[in-house]
């Protein structure tokens, strides 16, 4: 094998195992301040990185020709641009360095003249740049370390200033010097001296001793003990640190027992569990058929198994069919559920891109109802009562709003029709009364005709006629004062009249 | 640790990715910790026609990317290796007989904008456009006096044609 891949092997050709180097942060000193160039970010779009780092911006400029980069790199790349330039220029002349904040060069991207004392031709970036790269989600400093922080850029310093645990600080804890010193200087064997420790731990750490010791006020020296101080384990005596010490219970002390859940054996190392627990003699390889809702029994054998869901030892599996049934409800409703769901999100749409106006009733509801195919039979029972309802409401409506218009009309008809018999009633009155004034004037032409003929004829039937006591005075003087007169005018009068009433009967 | 570390591991991590057609990366003599000294094979790829219309044919040649301190403000030492078995440095009017190359962007040219890729894509062209199979006229004379590193030459870019 090695003779075949002595050679490039070709399938790993293009593969080098990346390094990335230690970023961890160590607040060393009061004035240290993370280095947000390191800083890992989760995410970041090509156009907020600078073209010289390739990162997102730092503190950006923007120059005149709208290129932007960070302030360090562009100011390191005018700078060798500068001293090239000038180490050129001093070749010919022995013009010295004019004053040092000057620096010209050209913009990397397309070679503008720049220079930097020039506040037109480098300037800070419009806020909005700086806020976007501020805003980018990044790791926090110590994430090698374990710290899962993430954050806005802007929040890392304060992160890892001030909370984070993984920020490695000076330990600043007594420590007793150890007995090295003692055998070299003897004669101060009995002196113990303590010295303020000056070794990097992670705060984390010492948060735990600080507190836990200020319980002890008496022992005022070891307040701040040194978490590096090397004392033996209890178990063990294996020489440990407070730092190591989780670490050494959990894995590699052989004298920290736990007990195996399986066979109650409680001389298990903790380092060894995991193994154990594999190979554990009494690992059950029947499980009971609740485990799915939280029986923790195994066993071996299945006598054992009806012995655990015999007498009522397992209550769970007397759970299980009604678990089960509780369970497959759930999902059908979830599934209804989901269906709901859409046809609402497809309702909502449609609303908003306008297919659906007039609230609802339109033309995509086969859309919605593809969804329905079981459904479909419940929503249209809904719809039918809802259109009973409807119908209802509006026939009451209808009744209120019409029935008064109906009445008024009842009662105008009853009384025109009353007015119409009085018109009836009067009628047969007139005709009678006319009836009777026929009647009357034909009396009257008789008398008159009688009386005509009684004038032309001979005096003497005058008296023995059929003058009546009306006639009387009247026929006198009519007679004696004009006769002829009289006869002329009256013949032709009442035949006049005569005619008159007869036509008009 | 360079300054820009993190840029040279994103320029590197692009190359593997999206590696560039005709060049590849030789790993065993980039090292991991340092990052600052690269090997790449160079072939000229087929045309989209599929044929390869070019003198270097499909010879494959080493060029050395060498990433300075000041990367990338300045440039990086670059040339063609000769020192493998096997390999040779291609017959081109600006290339010279010990690797070195005469190219803008590899000197006055260079911005802290241009990277690797861009390195490798334009003597990639440089190769593919050359239809003459000679040395520099001067190559003898220079090759005698030529320091080792060619960034200490000072080249007189003349010829915008190759």
């Amino acid at each position: 094998m090695s003779d075949v891949d002595g050679g490039v092997p070709v399938g790993s050709y293009s593969k080098i195992e990346l390094k990335n180097f230690s970023i961890a942060f160590n607040l060393e000193d009061q004035d240290d301040i993370p280095n947000i160039r390191n800083v890992k970010y989760k995410s970041s779009s090509d156009h907020l990185c600078c073209a010289i780092c390739q990162q997102p911006f730092i503190q950006p400029l923007t120059t005149v020709c709208g290129h932007t980069f960070c302030k360090e790199c562009i100011y390191e790349f005018l700078k060798v641009q500068h001293q090239r330039s000038s180490r050129s220029r001093t070749n010919g002349s022995d013009d010295e360095e004019e004053d040092s904040g000057r620096l010209i060069g050209s913009c990397p991207l397309d070679r503008t003249p720049l220079d930097s004392s020039k506040i037109n031709e480098l300037f800070p970036t419009p806020l909005i740049i700086s806020n976007l790269v501020d805003e980018l989600e990044v790791y926090c400093l110590n994430y090698e370390r374990g710290c899962e922080w993430t954050g806005c850029r802007w929040e890392l310093d304060h992160h890892v200033l001030s909370d984070c645990g993984y920020t490695g600080v000076a330990c600043h804890g007594y420590r007793t010097v150890d007995s090295v010193d003692k055998e070299e200087n003897e004669g101060e064997e009995t002196k113990k001296q303590t010295d303020i420790c000056k070794m990097l731990v992670e705060r984390r750490f010492l948060e735990e001793p600080r507190s836990k010791t200020v319980g002890d006020g008496d022992r005022d020296q070891e307040e701040y003990e040194c978490i590096h101080k090397v004392y033996e384990c209890t178990l063990c005596q294996a020489r440990i640190t407070k730092i190591e010490e989780g670490k050494h219970l959990q894995s590699s002390c052989p004298y920290n027992y736990t007990k195996c859940k399986l066979c109650f054996n409680d001389m298990i190392p903790m380092m060894n569990l995991a193994k154990h627990e594999e190979n554990c003699g009494k690992a059950g390889h029947l499980k009971c058929p609740a485990h799915e809702i939280g029986c923790d029994w195994v066993g071996n054998s299945d006598t054992s198994l009806e012995i655990h869901l015999q007498n009522n030892n397992c209550q769970l599996s007397k759970l299980l069919p009604y678990m089960k049934n509780l369970n497959n409800k759930i999902d059908d409703l979830s599934k209804e559920n989901s269906l709901l769901h859409r046809q609402i999100n497809k309702i909502l749409n449609s609303i908003i891109s306008g297919k659906v106006t007039n609230l609802g009733y339109h033309e995509p509801m086969e859309e919605i109802n593809r969804f329905s195919s079981e459904l479909s039979s419940i929503e249209n029972q809904d719809k039918l009562l809802f259109l009973n309802c409807e119908l209802n409401r509006l026939k009451f409506e209808l009744d209120d709003k019409i029935l008064p218009f109906v009445n008024r009309e009842t009662t105008a008809r009853s009384d025109r029709e009353s007015i119409l018999n009085g018109l009836v009633n009067d009628n047969f009155m007139m005709k009678d009364d006319l009836n009777l004034q026929r009647a009357l004037v034909n009396s009257l032409r008789k008398q008159l005709q009688f009386m005509l003929f009684k004038r032309n004829s001979p005096p003497g039937l005058q008296s023995g006629g059929l003058g009546g006591g009306m006639g009387g005075p009247i026929r006198s003087s009519v007679s004696f004062a004009e006769p002829e007169s009289v006869e002329f005018f009256d013949i032709p009068s009442s035949s006049n009249s005569e005619e008159k009433l007869n036509l008009k009967l | 640790m360079h300054t820009f570390h993190k840029r040279i591991l994103k320029e590197f991590k692009r190359l593997q990715k999206n590696p560039l057609p005709g060049i590849t990366i030789k790993p065993s003599e980039t090292d991991p910790n340092d990052l600052s000294v690269f090997v790449f094979d160079i072939t000229l790829p087929p045309d989209s026609d599929g044929v390869l219309h070019s003198i270097y044919r499909s010879d494959i040649y080493q060029l050395r990317i060498k990433i300075t301190d000041d990367y990338p403000v300045d440039s990086p030492e670059v040339q063609f290796l000769n020192s493998h078995p096997g390999s040779k440095i291609p017959l081109h009017p600006h290339i010279y007989s010990n690797g070195h190359i005469c190219l803008d962007l590899l000197g006055s040219g260079w911005t802290p904008a241009c990277s690797m890729e861009s390195i490798l894509l334009s003597i990639q062209s440089m190769l593919s456009t050359n239809e003459l199979a000679e040395r520099p006229p001067d190559d003898q004379a220079y090759v005698r006096t030529a320091p080792l590193n060619p960034k200490k030459t000072t080249f007189d870019y003349h010829d915008d044609n190759v």
